[in-house]
């Protein structure tokens, strides 16, 4: 008895001493580290945009733009700080645009991808295909842009944020009309049975069947994937019935299965759209 | 003296932890791609043998026997946090270069092994050159590995072309696999040489 | 060492058969591949053939610290495959490195012949293709250009024919292919397979196993350009290694199993690796990875199929 006692306050003291100097470092080291990604961040801002020398901060659907105009007040670009889940943890990102939406490049701020393997993300081999894009390309995996094989959940994410936030900045900062994703017209859908595919996780198609009566959605049904089964089975089987239940598919997406209900949702616009 | 030498060297030569006890491999294997990693985990390691060691080496009458591997873990786990921000805060290149690796010098058999045979047991002063040996021993062993390994499966060394640009530099070297094959000639070469000097 | 080979307790049989025997009948079996390779791509093809095969040879005699080069033969051997699984015209010193991994860490790091674990010219053949792929896979494959020995073949190449898959069955059966140098002419290699069959160095259970499941799993999986499954499953057996694989390296007698269920065991294992990493894995041929992995497992078949002795009780 008085020896657990022992034991107990020992491992007690001995994590408190731990975390007291833990504490101490941290308070020590934390606003220099601080400083320096500042520091770095207005580096990086200075090398994609050297004619910028008045910067306004924005923060646009959860992404922070630092905008960049030259003297005479012209756009010079724009630089998103972004942050994505990796395949472990948060992958923080710069993505910078000039002013006719072409990529300057791609700067990653910190990252706990697996060494070796997902740290290639810091490498030209994967950001250099990034570099020179426009707003306007496709930004695809698999079109104009690729993940790179063995390290497809690092690469995945940022891939596919990247056409997220080149949506934003075209949109807001340099006034293109971006496409916003059409929502279904129903009312142009004649009554019957439609199939539709597009890539789900995998990469390879999910194909869908869509029956719709009366200008209704009534049964959609997966009837093909290539996705890990475990997860594509959360996704078929709430997708359908939320989409079916707003007759839209602005929907949300089910959680831990998120590639293949986006596969799903597209499947069924490329059904009804055909 | 000869004490205090037979402390030092014992992690260098004798008791080599990549070399002789093959202690630490995974660290070993996965960052000798290049010698500035190899160099920077290695220096990395030290610091963090040193201190465990002269921490545990001091509270060692304090802490009951039964628990003693828990408090082991948790001054390392404490003193790797500590590289790791010290690293991040006044070396960003090298904490860019190994950042990722730091965190598992906590697992480096290495480290709970001097604690668990040597600083538990013996007074401060030895057990700090104990953790120095070890230490400038692991470190060695790193950068021979991965001068090995750069030179080979890049062509360079720190970065800098060695071989010239008609080399076609044999890749395998810079993968697992390379480590492996790599490692093991090494191993075996020490072996030999060993022998020739008549070490143990 | 009277190279005598010893294969079982008493009573203890002997026969006139000695390693250097059995490499000579192996080097014998080889000649009519290394001959049709040098038909099709001429001085290019016996250049990386003698290159090879001598580099294995010093390598061995250097180890060994013998001046007898040729030894028992089996450096030769292992040479000669390993040259035979390479393009026709690969930059000299890929060759003479790929003889020097081979014999070196392949087969002394392990003590030598009969305790290696892994076939030794196929260690060699995967570190060169880790290390230089761009020199052994993709669009490097020399088209052949028959009797005209001094042509330079490495000028017109293609991606080898188990990616385009557009050859007919019969130019695969012939050889009058682009591909490595003993794999392109399936009717060579099987009648230096039959020579060995009939001096008794091989027995049908690794090659059949091997050709059998790389048949069915191609005549089940492998889709492509071909008219019908049969015929798919075909040309799976004939493009690429697989028949060179088959008769002379996964019955490598060092790194296959000894029980006759083991070797049917160990036989279908590499057909069935070799078309996973053909059908879905990221390099087009896989018979080096096939049998590389059933080498190391073969300690274990072994232990797993010894057979039963007379009498024994089944725990």
């Amino acid at each position: 008895m008085k020896d657990s006692v022992r034991m107990a306050v020992t491992l007690m003291v001995i994590g408190i001493i731990c975390a007291g100097v833990l504490g101490v470092v941290h308070g020590i080291t934390a606003p220099i580290i601080e400083e320096r990604q500042a520091q770095e961040f207005e580096a990086a801002i200075k090398e994609f945009l050297p004619q910028a020398t008045q910067f306004e901060e924005e923060e646009i659907e959860g992404v922070a733009f630092v905008v960049g105009n030259n003297d005479a007040g012209e756009l010079e670009g724009v630089v998103a700080t972004v942050q994505v889940s990796g395949y472990n943890g948060t992958i923080e990102y710069n993505l910078a645009v000039d002013a006719n939406g072409d990529i300057l490049g791609l700067r990653i701020v910190s990252h706990e991808e697996t060494p070796g393997i997902g740290d290639i993300i810091e490498e030209p081999e994967f950001q250099d295909q990034l570099i020179g894009k426009n707003v306007e390309d496709p930004v695809e995996i698999g079109n104009d842009v690729d993940t790179i094989s063995g390290a497809t959940f690092s690469t995945r994410p940022i891939l596919l944020s990247v056409r997220e936030v080149l949506n934003l900045i075209g949109g807001n900062f340099l006034g293109l009309e971006i496409e916003e994703e059409a929502d279904l017209d129903l009312s142009t859908v004649e009554d019957g049975i439609y199939t539709g595919s597009a890539p789900g996780f995998s990469g390879d198609d999910i194909v869908v069947e869509v029956t719709v009566e009366g200008g209704k959605i009534t049964k959609i049904e997966v009837i093909e994937h290539n996705d890990t089964p475990d997860v594509a089975a959360k996704a078929i089987a709430e997708m359908p019935n939320r989409i079916i239940e707003a007759q839209s598919i602005d929907v949300d997406l089910v959680s831990g299965a998120t590639y293949s209900s986006e596969g799903i949702v597209n499947a069924v616009v490329d059904a009804l759209s055909n | 003296m000869s004490l205090i030498k037979q402390d030092l060297t014992r992690g260098i030569i004798h008791e080599n932890p990549t070399f002789r006890l093959l202690l630490g491999m995974c660290p070993t294997l996965a960052v000798t791609t290049l010698v500035i990693n190899g160099l920077g985990m290695g220096l990395a390691t030290t610091f963090v043998l040193i201190c465990s060691n002269l921490v545990i080496s001091a509270v060692r009458q304090l802490i009951p026997d039964r628990i003693r591997i828990p408090c082991f873990i948790m001054i390392i786990a404490t003193f790797v946090t500590i590289a790791e921000m010290l690293l991040r805060a006044y070396q960003p290149d090298l904490y860019a270069a190994l950042g990722v690796f730091i965190p598992l010098i906590v697992v480096n058999c290495i480290i709970l092994g001097r604690a668990e045979a040597f600083a538990s047991k013996n007074p401060l002063g030895r057990s700090l050159i104990d953790g120095l040996g070890y230490g400038v021993g692991f470190t060695l062993a790193l950068l021979i590995l991965s001068a090995v390994r750069e030179l080979l499966g890049k062509g360079t060394l720190l970065g800098i072309n060695i071989m010239g640009s008609a080399f076609e530099p044999m890749s395998i070297f810079g993968l697992p696999p390379g480590a492996f094959i790599a490692l093991g000639l090494l191993l075996a070469l020490m072996n030999v040489v060993s022998r020739k000097l008549g070490i143990d | 060492m009277e190279n005598k080979l010893i294969v079982s307790s008493s009573p203890h049989t002997r026969t006139p058969e000695t390693i250097e025997s059995i490499m000579t009948d192996v080097l014998i079996a080889l000649f009519p591949v290394a001959l049709v390779s040098v038909l099709l791509f001429g001085y290019q093809a016996l250049l990386t053939i003698v290159i090879g095969t001598l580099a294995a040879m010093v390598t061995e005699a250097l180890i060994l610290r013998k001046k007898d080069i040729f030894g028992d033969g089996s450096a030769a051997v292992t040479g000669l495959l390993l040259a035979l699984t390479l393009p026709p015209a690969p930059p000299w010193w890929v060759v003479v490195i790929g003889s020097v991994v081979a014999i070196g860490i392949g087969k002394h790091v392990y003590g030598g012949l009969g305790n290696n674990l892994f076939n030794p010219a196929l260690v060699g053949r995967a570190v060169l293709l880790i290390s230089w792929g761009t020199n052994l896979a993709g669009d490097v494959w020399a088209l052949p250009q028959p009797f005209a020995f001094t042509a330079d073949v490495s000028a017109v190449t293609a991606a080898t024919p188990l990616v385009t898959q557009d050859v007919t069955l019969f130019e695969l059966f012939l050889g009058n292919i682009n591909g490595s140098l003993g794999e392109v002419s399936a009717l060579a290699l099987i009648i230096g397979a039959l020579w060995l069959f009939y001096k008794g160095h091989i027995d049908w259970r690794i090659p059949g196993g091997f050709i059998g499941a790389v048949f069915v799993l191609g005549f089940l999986l492998g889709g492509g350009a071909y008219e019908n499954a049969l015929m798919t499953g075909l040309f799976h057996v004939l493009a690429g290694g697989v028949l060179l694989g088959a008769f002379f390296m996964a019955t490598d007698m060092v790194t296959s199993p000894v029980t006759p269920r083991g070797r049917l065991i160990y036989g279908i294992g590499c057909g069935v690796v070799t078309m996973l990493v053909r059908l879905y894995g990221g390099y087009p041929e896989g018979v080096t990875f096939g049998i590389l992995l059933m080498n190391g497992l073969t300690p274990l078949i072994d232990n797993l199929t010894v057979p039963r002795k007379f009498g024994e009780v089944k725990k």
